[in-house]
């Protein structure tokens, strides 16, 4: 399964690249609407045939992106899921997409229970003028979607940041708002790492630099595995993902695996005891 | 403050508008692209405000010129190579001495891309080593955005240039008979930033490091080098200051520009204290005393996220080793 997703999100980004260097740059036609060609192509690929709930009455999923993002190589993206983690029905899987980047596959959440609210941030690239969606997979095969069209400020792009590369992989864990015991607690992980996209140049050799970017990271607690994030150079530099989990009993670790595009492996974690 | 200096040469600034006549000169550019002259023989290109757009054909920054016995010596060349164009017929007006060479300050579109102009007429456009590197870096990649934004036919004929003569250091240009003193400022509002200050008038072109009544913009900066650069500024007997964006000014501009900085990075060192999210730090980071200035709605908010994101990662990078790489 995990070999062919991530084969699946190769193949995905070379596909629509090619079509994507052919469009012009600039506004795209008015709407605001939902659609767009890169997305209809990539749901036959995805979801091929299946019904997706887009309805904001009655889908399970919301998305909440600024109309108008201060800064394109961080654009903060907040999923919020309307129906709890249980046993009996959850939050299987998320998608997040951005139609418009070379690879618009940005991640690829597979979730588990125990995290109490399948509830995430994190923080995208969005290169031009785009909508950015999630798509959300419950437990029982159903698919709930949202999405924002969101525009980016214009101007050159920022130069690669290139200090502290001894400490990429260095992994971080926050508790923003304390320990809940029994409930829903938000956490966040950060791995410091460039997650180069591929498409910026080398200023002191005009060569590119080579994508290398964060390509998973597996979260657990204790004995129990929260959740697989498959990540993309989408994602900003340093990608961070805020979460939830439920601390129990006396406490115990929060653990973050992560590979990356070198195959390089790292660890983090962090002691959660209990009040 | 500024406009005490500004007010004696609005005549002459009319009169120049009412003068430059070129007939390439779209209407609605026509009065900004007269010379303003700031000092004697010193000359402003005034850029207008706002965002690049069609119809301002993206004409956003200053440039300007410096006449000597012998010669002119241009700085910054505007945003596309029939800018440069408009740029040099503009010279003409006001002096049939011979442009003897252009200097692009820092990598901004609304400065580098008129040089192709310059270069046609045989004119060597000067750049520091950084900064040439940093615009052949990224500046295919904004040329294209340009186009799409800006349209084909004011972005015709422009292109990515190869500065004729590159530099480290700073240096003394002599060759338009009147010193200037070109400074190389390292990183500071981005890389490889220079200025260039007429010695005689006291007039410093100060390029990327100075706006006026516009948002300096962080994007590329180093904030350290930076106000090393604006502090350094101060041992220059200056009279009159060019600023990359906005009206001629007093050497008092330097001090308003240090005060963003500071409080810019004040207000998002708080904002993180508190644990403010990304998505908030836009609108809280509203500095109100900057409110009025040029791009506060776009740069700011940016700047804000920036500044953020920085001192975010700086604090990440201090956070005990949790996690080393194994």
């Amino acid at each position: 399964m995990r070999p062919f997703r991530r084969s699946l999100l190769l193949l995905l980004g070379t596909a629509t690249a090619a079509t994507l260097h052919a469009a012009p740059g600039g506004l795209p036609s008015a709407a605001h609407g939902d659609s767009s060609p890169e997305w209809d192509r990539l749901r036959d690929k995805l979801f091929t045939g299946r019904r997706i709930d887009a309805t904001a009455e009655t889908n399970k999923v919301q998305l909440i992106v600024p109309l108008r993002a201060a800064y394109g190589a961080s654009v903060p993206v907040k999923i919020v899921s309307k129906l709890p983690q249980t046993a009996g029905l959850y939050v299987r899987r998320v998608y997040l997409i951005v139609d418009k980047n070379p690879s618009p596959l940005a991640a690829v959440l597979d979730l588990t229970p125990d995290i109490g609210q399948a509830d995430f941030e994190t923080r995208l690239r969005v290169d031009e003028y785009s909508h950015v969606r999630v798509v959300s997979e419950l437990s029982n095969g159903e698919l709930h979607m949202d999405s924002r069209y969101v525009k980016t400020s214009g101007g050159c792009s920022a130069p690669p940041n290139r200090d502290a590369l001894h400490l990429i992989g260095k992994t971080v864990f926050k508790l923003p708002d304390g320990v809940r015991p029994n409930a829903p607690t938000p956490a966040q992980v950060t791995v410091v790492h460039p997650n180069d996209t591929g498409f910026e140049l080398n200023q002191q050799t005009v060569m590119y630099i080579p994508a290398y970017f964060v390509r998973s990271i597996k979260v657990s607690y204790g004995e129990r595995r929260l959740f697989d994030a498959e990540l993309d150079f989408s994602v900003s530099e340093n990608p961070t993902l805020r979460f939830n989990f439920v601390p129990q009993g006396g406490g115990a670790e929060l653990k973050a695996e992560v590979e990356d595009s070198k195959d390089r492996h790292f660890v983090g974690s962090l002691a959660v005891a209990l009040p | 403050m500024t406009m005490h200096r500004a007010a004696p040469l609005l005549q002459r600034r009319s009169l120049l508008a009412a003068a430059a006549g070129a007939p390439w000169v779209a209407a609605s550019a026509q009065a900004a692209d007269a010379a303003v002259e700031v000092e004697a023989g010193v000359y402003l290109l005034p850029g207008q405000p706002g965002q690049p757009t069609a119809a301002n054909a993206g004409r956003i920054g200053n440039a300007g010129f410096i006449v000597g016995r012998s010669g002119v010596m241009v700085i910054d060349t505007g945003t596309s190579h029939r800018h440069g164009q408009v740029l040099l017929a503009a010279v003409a007006q006001v002096t049939p001495l011979p442009v003897r060479l252009a200097l692009v300050t820092h990598v901004r579109q609304e400065f580098v891309f008129g040089a192709s102009a310059f270069q046609a007429r045989g004119i060597p456009v000067h750049m520091q080593r950084d900064a040439a590197a940093l615009m052949a870096a990224r500046c295919e990649g904004c040329l294209k955005a340009m186009r799409a934004e800006l349209g084909e036919e004011t972005m015709r004929d422009t292109r990515v240039f190869k500065p004729d003569q590159l530099f480290d250091e700073t240096h003394v240009v002599e060759s338009i008979g009147r010193p200037v003193l070109v400074q190389h400022h390292g990183h500071a509002s981005g890389p490889g930033d220079s200025s260039a200050f007429d010695v005689r008038s006291g007039t410093l072109f100060a390029g990327g490091l100075l706006d006026n009544k516009r948002i300096p913009d962080i994007q590329d900066s180093q904030l350290d080098g930076w106000r090393q650069a604006l502090g350094g500024l101060r041992s220059l007997r200056l009279s009159t200051i060019v600023p990359g964006h906005g009206p001629a000014a007093g050497p008092e501009l330097i001090a308003s520009n240090e005060r963003y900085l500071a409080q810019l990075e004040r207000r998002c060192a708080v904002l993180l204290k508190e644990g403010a999210a990304l998505s908030e730090v836009p609108d809280a980071a509203a500095l109100p005393e900057f409110s009025r200035w040029d791009q506060y709605d776009t740069v700011h908010r940016r700047n804000a996220s920036i500044m953020f994101l920085r001192l975010e990662r700086r604090l990440l990078l201090d956070e005990p080793g949790q996690g080393a790489p194994r």
